[in-house]
């Protein structure tokens, strides 16, 4: 499920700046991006240092908020608003009052329907996902927004901004279950026609799906999907506990590589070691996982990947271990003698399914250069983010020689050097229209020249200039770049490699030296 | 906890020798049931089987002593039916059907609250498993409802819960529609204080959660950094302040907590026209407490401790007890815990309070006491005893829940592994069975009180039966 951006925003860990002079204000009209027309009563979401205020739009659509402090705002929208925004970046000196701040809203869409097992009846409990590609950190990730099924088999998800989703629909999660039979059993071994996992319109996966576009506003109802029968299997494995104590539960899930993340098909929970089970799995690349979380946040991990066909399973064992550590060296280079950080550096590695997940154990916040441990990370394939302070940008990341910007690795590979340069360049500058008026709430995408495959996170950044048409973009290395300017343009677009490619031949191309400072003028499109 | 049941059940004939079998029929239509599930539970073992396109259902082995059917399907109640071996030879169980209620959630402008909740009350208690939110047309759905009398509230923040102006009596399948809210911000208060906190660096949660509902918070704050606290928009009434700390943000369900957690919590009352200031509020680490299962039976158990009130995280905790040795729970709320144990055995409970209040304090240690079950033999008299099709148990103060046994031929019955405590019994005719709805007479049945770990020995007389 999307999370409540409201909650989100609203409490955050962040405090606000105290002593201030709020003597600011802001207003200006909400405006239907297509018509033009104000919208009433609607609610914005003002961001003040992260946390969301809620401002409510009058009956000739304007809204004003008052107090303000100067810095940094944006205006947006809370999802239940019924609309979606690219939304506004306002810059606000002390005592300014910003007037004329209008924001442009498209409405909201709906995709409504039933699901059908196999025999044409509904299906309660299921959850069904509509997914939109998306990049994250350079990497291909998927925006989803999801709901459940009710007795009726109704499903119904709302507040869709427009564009092209694809459709999955899974069964209610499959149990594991202590198993009750032996390798050789007879009734393991032809597969049993069961529903599956069903991409819409009717496809065992996202290759055989077809994206449903939704415009501005439409109640796309009558989405019916009927879930395809798959041949399935039992897959069966061994939790070994060799700390068996008893007092933490283990947790086991089989999960399945889906775009964008992992699915979790089965799941069960068990007290002690135990031959389990479950059938019921369809064909697909799977992972047989088991974590035994204690008390104090101590972890224990086994992992086994295994494949589906049309054979029962019997996967290796699963063997609970101490998650393992890994080493690093963080290296500053093109800075002061001896090399410092003007900020701490945080550095994070992740599974590859859980790409917004931070976990204690595998993040570290370094606030001077030489070696570092993150403690406890998963032993299987991961990720790496690197945020460094403003001004400073990563130069490389590395296991053994490999580009872990660019790579998944293994904390068994060897250890982690990260280097960081202090003399990347800057670029700012103010985005115009054709009779040189400023633009505000463009979109500007600087991108490496050419673009690399696959990207790093600094390949290609965006921007959305302020109430002023002004921008500013650091943290990239020297080197050559090309940058773009989008007078209008849909959200998805600012992290799409492809999107970026398709539009690059029209961009400014230059290039940047260490520790250059380069005010550019640019036309958006 | 034995789950619930509202299964009506007809034995149609008694055969000595043959084989389990029987069907499985909606209550109401009794039409027949496909893809129930019927599990064996007693003797144990993982037997289970489906039902067909007919509703029948057949076990390859005949259970030689005492036996216990469960059934499910989705959208039915559970039921349960309790025998002598080779005395069946084609069981009907009658499900009831679940029911439901729906309507919308609305401003007084008929705009949808897209914020709001709706969750069913049975016996005054929220069952949080069943609620539902809003769609973007303020539609809600409440379903898959176990037979009982419902109530319904509506929850949203800043807005003063409301209940419906009436009670919903669900017997089987029995629908309710247009049942809506219209939820009115009214008068808003502010509620102020400052929260005593050692680590002013890391943000403190605050939340103010309903004493009616205390699932439910109608505001969120965060301390500043002097612990200064301010909720601008709360409707009048009585609330639970809670505290906790150090937060790392929130994802919307529920906070991240920091190591070494603190928490405080007071009532706070919110008169209308009356600001609340000044508010003091200490907070103090979470309370170590260390667990072991006490009583005659079981040697290990998983305890879940469910926290009544909202506090954002940390609301539901587990741990693996055992007889043996100690497990302990740490940085605990000063919350009230609802207890749930499970994995004791088919024919033991947890004996204790159901609820652990820890809100003015934790012990260091507790003993979960456990208690054996109890079990009843009973014979039929009187000369309307070979008309009686089953005989119906029911806990006291639970109208939903009932289990069924059969008699033998000779008029006997026996169930075991009860849950001890009151229960209300009836002798239900065979015809009486077999005529769709059917709800129990109060004033007809006998009461008996069993004990943990004794046989209770029961004589029923039954009258000719019409």
């Amino acid at each position: 499920m999307r999370p409540n951006h409201k909650a989100l925003l609203g409490l955050v860990a962040c405090l606000m700046a105290f002593g201030q002079k709020q003597d600011g204000s802001i207003e200006g009209k909400l405006l239907d991006a297509q018509t033009g027309r104000p919208l009433p009563n609607v609610e914005l979401l003002i961001l003040i240092s992260g946390v969301g205020k809620p401002l409510k739009t009058a009956a000739d659509g304007s809204y004003s908020v008052t107090d303000l402090a100067a810095g940094a705002y944006f205006l947006t929208m809370s999802y239940t608003s019924g609309y979606s925004t690219n939304g506004r970046r306002l810059n606000l000196l002390g005592g300014q009052h910003l007037t004329g701040i209008d924001v442009k809203a498209v409405k909201a869409a709906v995709l409504a329907g039933r699901l059908l097992d196999p025999d044409k009846r509904p299906v309660a409990g299921a959850s069904v996902q509509a997914r939109v590609p998306a990049y994250l950190n350079g990497r291909l990730s998927s925006s989803v927004m999801s709901t459940k099924t009710n007795d009726l088999g109704e499903y119904r998800i709302a507040y869709l901004s427009p564009g092209a989703y694809y459709v999955m629909v899974e069964q209610p999660k499959l149990a594991i279950r202590k198993s009750t039979t032996t390798d050789g059993d007879a009734k393991e071994r032809e597969p049993v026609l069961a529903a599956a996992r069903t991409w819409y319109p009717n496809s065992p996966t996202w290759q055989g799906a077809l994206a449903v576009n939704l415009v501005p506003g439409e109640q796309h109802e009558g989405l019916d999907i009927t879930l395809i029968r798959e041949p399935t299997v039992c897959v069966r494995s061994r939790l070994v506990e060799t700390v068996s104590d008893g007092r933490a539960q283990i947790l086991a899930q089989v999960v399945e590589d889906v775009p964008g993340g992992m699915s979790t098909t089965a799941e069960g929970r068990f007290t002690r070691e135990e031959s389990v089970e479950v059938c019921g799995i369809p064909p697909g690349a799977y992972r047989f996982r088991a974590v035994r979380r204690e008390e104090n946040g101590d972890e224990r991990y086994a992992s086994e990947a295994f494949v589906v066909s049309k054979r029962p399973v019997r996967v290796a064992d699963l063997v609970l271990k101490p998650l393992p550590e890994m080493r690093g060296r963080l290296v500053i280079e093109g800075g002061g003698d001896p090399p410092t950080l003007p900020k701490p550096v945080s550095v994070s590695v992740h599974q590859t399914d859980l790409m917004t997940i931070v976990r204690p154990g595998a993040y570290a916040r370094l606030t001077q250069p030489g070696p570092f441990v993150l403690p406890a990370v998963f032993p299987e394939e991961l990720c790496l983010d690197v945020y460094p302070p403003p001004g400073v940008y990563v130069k490389s990341a590395t296991v053994k020689g490999i580009d872990v910007l660019r790579a998944t690795f293994h904390a068994s590979d060897g250890e982690l050097e990260i280097v960081l340069g202090a003399d990347g360049p800057s670029i700012s500058g103010v985005v115009v229209d054709k009779d040189n008026q400023p633009v505000p709430g463009a979109l500007i995408l600087l991108g490496a020249d050419p673009l690399p495959s696959p990207l790093a996170p600094h390949d290609l950044l965006h921007q959305i200039p302020d109430q002023d048409g002004r921008f500013k973009f650091t943290g990239m290395p020297p080197g050559k770049y090309r940058l773009l300017a989008f007078a209008d343009y849909e959200l998805d677009s600012m992290r799409s490699p492809e999107f970026f490619r398709a539009h690059s031949f029209d961009g400014e191309s230059l290039t940047l030296a260490a520790k250059e400072v380069r005010s550019v003028t640019c036309v958006a499109k | 906890m034995r789950r619930q049941v509202g299964a009506l059940l007809l034995l149609a004939s008694s055969v000595s020798g043959a084989e389990l079998a029987g069907r499985v029929l909606e209550q109401h239509s009794g039409a027949p049931l496909d893809r129930a599930h019927v599990r064996l539970l007693q003797p144990p073992g993982a037997t289970e089987v489906e039902t067909d396109a007919a509703g029948r259902f057949r076990f390859a082995a005949n259970p030689e002593g005492p036996f216990r059917i469960g059934v499910s399907r989705e959208g039915y109640a559970d039921g349960l039916l309790t025998g002598s071996p080779g005395a069946v030879a084609d069981a009907v169980i009658r499900l009831a059907k679940t029911g439901v209620i729906t309507g919308r959630v609305t401003n007084p402008q008929g705009s949808p609250i897209a914020d709001a909740r709706v969750i069913p009350l049975l016996n005054h208690r929220p069952l949080v498993a069943h609620e539902s939110g809003v769609d973007d047309r303020g539609i809600y759905r409440l379903y898959g409802l176990p037979p009982g009398e419902y109530s319904v509230a509506a929850l949203c923040p800043e807005i003063e819960p409301q209940l419906a102006g009436r009670a919903f009596l669900i017997t089987s399948g029995d629908e309710y529609r247009d049942v809506d809210f219209t939820l009115s911000p009214g008068q808003f208060q502010r509620v102020s204080g400052r929260v005593q906190y050692p680590d002013a660096a890391s943000p403190l949660l605050l939340k103010l959660a309903s004493v009616e509902f205390p699932s439910f918070a109608v505001a969120d704050a965060l301390a500043d950094k002097d612990g200064s606290f301010v909720f601008e928009k709360v409707p009048p009434g009585a609330y639970h302040l809670l505290a906790l700390g150090p937060s790392q943000g929130n994802g919307g369900y529920g906070g991240f907590l920091g190591s070494n957690p603190v928490y405080g919590r007071a009532r706070v009352d919110v008169h209308p026209g009356q600001d609340v200031k000044e508010l003091d509020l200490a907070t103090y680490p979470g309370a170590t407490v260390s667990f072991v299962l006490g009583g005659p039976c079981g040697k290990g158990a998983t305890l879940e401790l469910t926290s009544e009130e909202d506090w954002g995280s940390k609301t539901r905790r587990r741990l693996e007890v055992s007889v043996s040795t100690p497990g302990k729970l740490i940085d605990l709320a000063p919350a009230r815990y609802h207890v749930t144990l499970t994995g004791l055995g088919s024919s033991c409970f947890y004996a204790g309070d159901p609820i652990l209040d820890f809100t003015a304090g934790a012990p260091e240690s507790f003993k979960l006491r456990t208690q054996p079950g109890a079990s009843l033999h009973g014979q039929l008299t009187g000369p309307g005893q070979n008309q009686v099709g089953v005989i119906l148990i029911q806990p006291e103060g639970d109208r939903a829940a009932f289990e069924a046994a059969m008699p033998d031929t000779s008029g006997s019955f026996a169930l075991e592994a009860l849950r001890p405590g009151k229960y209300r019994i009836l002798t239900v005719p065979a015809a009486a069975w077999s005529k769709g709805p059917w709800t129990p007479a109060a004033s007809r049945m006998t009461e008996v009180e069993l004990l943990p770990g004794r046989l209770t020995n029961l004589e029923l007389p039954v009258a000719h039966l019409p």
